[in-house]
């Protein structure tokens, strides 16, 4: 166990950890948080957490730094969040997303500070005690065994940066040089953090008693969202039909000829087109070639999926796996490092664009 | 409605299949865990039942004995409740699944193929797939050994394999793509430069790293036959500073030899992963062929194989119908000869009518290769 001084760097660290716990069991006791989010450098610290991927903060150099002046600020920032997150009024997906902004933030620092870390027992025991992987440490590497590795992305409902392709794989087992092992760290604990905010706002549901900052971060953030292209979960990117996928290209191109396509892939159509913000009547307007269009039923099926009429829940867009299963995949492999779902490979056919 | 002419030929089909499964029941392979699986059987007459369940070995076999079904497949889940509907089954686990077949193996249009006409040639190219996919993946790779996956030939255009292991039984749908991507799709170098004009491919010593790297080295230049001399020095070069590096971590070159490795590793790596089909592995509801039936569209056995008899199999030798009756059939168009328990038949025979055994008989005339003369 280390002592007070090093439990409170690797607790600034690691706010959500096991030293960040121990911290917060054994030094700050029965100190009140509310304290510690009167003070202005907290909200400074929340503007580059929030803006880290923006241009001009995207290469600020001090974009991961850890407050070692007041390293508790660290643990504070991580405890508020996770409560603002789970307490706030904001729907349930809109936290998710602000979540995974944050935890993105968090876990990119968690790796590169894993990488500096001098020694490895301290990368080791956060494999141990935080993420759970067993493995052993020869020669300066971290060796996992590959079943229990799959057994930890299998538990989770994100995708990971590294691939199973990129991972040193020898005779079942996973070996890891600091530098990868940084990098998986980040990928399992953004998997942790994710499922740790999910069961929160689950258990959490119902009021609580706000505390009065709740009103102060909110405002930060309705601000940081009135500035940004973050609308309510989804963003303002334009409709362009060249970066569709090859499915959804395929499927409207196929329409357009008036080919009858399968009922599912009607489905995938008008799903992912809600889902990237495209006008009902754009997609009523797509199915026009069919020889059995008609514009009645059309509009009340697309509505539906739309969330206007019927449930009132709008539906998402198969992904590429349900596709590809479905024998509407027209591509073999993938097509996108980003196709896990048709509509990550639209954004990110945009992303690359705009870089 | 089927054409008298057709419906008699499927009769004569339909019977060869109720001689084998009634003279040779012993060749039936009853499933592990068959109370959780979920069974399907397609007939002849167009139609397929699925949903359906066994609690024993016995009540399968006696099923196929009684109906003779044209296809059998089982679920590669077990589930709490296999014959109820599919949002109800109650998913527990489900085997991973590996479909290797001609037609994605050879990336062909090829009519023949499409037909299921394969040849000894191309089912030993697939078979050499096969045994990279087990050797060069599932062991060197992931580590597992025979007790943890079953073989199998599919009785039609390839063969299957089914990961056993339980913690490969668990995987959801998004870590068996990982896997797909893994064999089929296989690496893209990300290249990495430690400041000075040099730049590496390979941030690891393992797994695709090494795969590469290895056969980066015994790459022969006169190979390269699609290379201008220009390319063909850039890739000596390339091919030079691989062998002299010990570990793939080591191998570096030049940022200008950059677009040269580039293909060169590019072409390693279509050279190395395995077109597994992978509608099927990322199903985690499939059904898959099962081994010891007839494949009713090929006339071969689904059969269980292990590694070390799969070296020396040979499906037109020991994968066929062992029956003894002989049936009268009118030779049609045969793209290469077939000999099957004996038989021979060859292009040259079109136009003839020949006694030959029930098992070439099926086997021709479900390709329409032949019809029966009765």
């Amino acid at each position: 166990m280390p002592d007070s001084i090093d439990l409170l760097s690797l607790a600034a660290k690691y706010p959500f950890s096991h030293w960040g716990r121990s911290y917060v069991e054994q030094v700050w006791g029965s100190d009140d948080i509310n304290d510690y989010l009167l003070n202005d450098t907290i909200f400074q610290k929340l503007e580059i957490i929030f803006s880290w991927r923006k241009r001009g903060f995207s290469n600020l150099q001090d974009k991961y730094n850890v407050d070692y002046l007041y390293p508790e600020n660290e643990v504070v920032i991580y405890l508020a969040l996770m409560f603002f997150l789970t307490y706030s009024d904001y729907p349930e997906h809109f936290k998710m997303r602000l979540g995974g902004h944050y935890f993105n933030w968090l876990t990119e620092r968690t790796s590169k500070l894993l990488l500096n870390e001098r020694e490895e027992k301290i990368v080791s025991e956060y494999f141990e005690r935080d993420l759970a992987l067993k493995h052993e440490l020869k020669n300066k590497q971290f060796i996992i065994a590959l079943q229990d590795y799959l057994r930890k992305l299998g538990g989770t409902s994100h995708s990971f940066h590294i691939s199973l392709v990129d991972l040193p794989l020898k005779d079942g087992k996973v070996i890891l040089s600091k530098e990868l092992a940084a990098d998986v760290a980040a990928d399992l604990t953004f998997s942790y953090l994710i499922n740790l905010l999910e069961g929160k706002i689950h258990l959490g549901r119902g009021s609580t008693k706000k505390p009065v900052w709740m009103d102060k971060i909110q405002r930060f953030i309705n601000q940081f969202m009135t500035e940004n292209i973050v609308v309510d979960g989804s963003t303002t990117y334009p409709h362009d039909p060249q970066k569709y996928p090859p499915c959804i290209q395929t499927f409207v191109e196929q329409l357009s000829k008036g080919i009858a396509i399968p009922h599912f892939a009607r489905f995938a159509v008008a799903s992912f087109m809600h889902q990237i913000g495209v006008e009902k009547d754009y997609v009523v307007n797509l199915f026009t070639a069919a020889s059995d269009f008609s514009v009645d039923k059309t509009k009340y099926q697309v509505s539906h999926i739309y969330g206007e009429i019927g449930s009132h829940t709008s539906y998402t867009a198969p992904g590429c796996d349900t596709l590809k299963v479905s024998r509407l995949c027209p591509v073999q492999g993938y097509c996108n490092i980003h196709a896990k779902h048709p509509v990550s490979v639209y954004f990110s056919k945009w992303r690359a664009s705009k870089s | 409605m089927i054409p008298e002419t057709v419906r008699k030929q499927l009769t004569i089909l339909d019977s060869i299949l109720q001689e084998h499964y009634s003279k040779n029941p012993q060749l039936v392979v009853s499933p592990d865990f068959i109370e959780g699986r979920e069974f399907g059987f397609t007939y002849f007459d167009g139609s397929f039942r699925r949903h359906l369940s066994f609690k024993t070995s016995q009540e399968y076999k006696s099923f196929i004995l009684k109906n003779h079904p044209k296809d059998i497949y089982f679920s590669i889940a077990i589930y709490r409740s296999p014959s109820s509907l599919m949002s109800k089954k109650g998913w527990l686990s489900a085997e991973l699944p590996f479909d290797l077949d001609a037609e994605q193996v050879l990336k062909t249009d090829d009519e023949n193929i499409k037909a299921g006409w394969i040849s000894p040639s191309v089912y030993e190219l697939i078979k050499q797939e096969f045994v990279k996919l087990i050797e060069n993946f599932v062991e060197a790779d992931f580590g597992l050994h025979k007790g943890d996956y079953a073989l199998s030939f599919s009785g039609g255009r390839g063969y299957h394999l089914r990961i056993k292991n339980e913690t490969f039984s668990s995987l959801d749908q998004r870590v068996r793509r990982q896997i797909v991507e893994y064999i089929s799709i296989g690496y893209k170098p990300k290249w990495f430069s430690n400041g000075s004009s040099m730049v590496s491919p390979f941030r690891h010593d393992y797994g695709w790293c090494k795969k590469i790297f290895e056969s980066l080295k015994t790459i022969n230049l006169e190979d390269l036959t699609t290379y201008s001399s220009t390319e063909l020095n850039a890739a000596a070069k390339v091919i030079a500073s691989c062998r002299k590096a010990s570990k793939p971590s080591d191998f570096r070159i030049r940022i200008h030899e950059r677009p040269t490795a580039q293909k060169l590793i590019e072409e390693t790596v279509s050279r190395t992963t395995v077109a597994i089909d992978e509608r099927v592995t990322v199903d985690i509801n499939r059904l898959l062929r099962a081994p010891g039936t007839v494949h009713g569209g090929a006339g071969l056995l689904c059969k269980s194989l292990t590694k070390s008899e799969l070296s020396n199999f040979d499906p037109m030798r020991d994968s066929t119908m062992p029956l003894n009756s002989r049936r009268k059939v009118e030779i049609q168009r045969i793209p290469f000869e077939v000999c099957i328990n004996g038989d021979l038949v060859t292009p040259s025979d079109k136009g003839r009518v020949m006694e030959v055994n029930s098992s070439l008989a099926y086997y021709l005339v479900v390709r329409r290769g032949g019809v029966f003369v009765e």
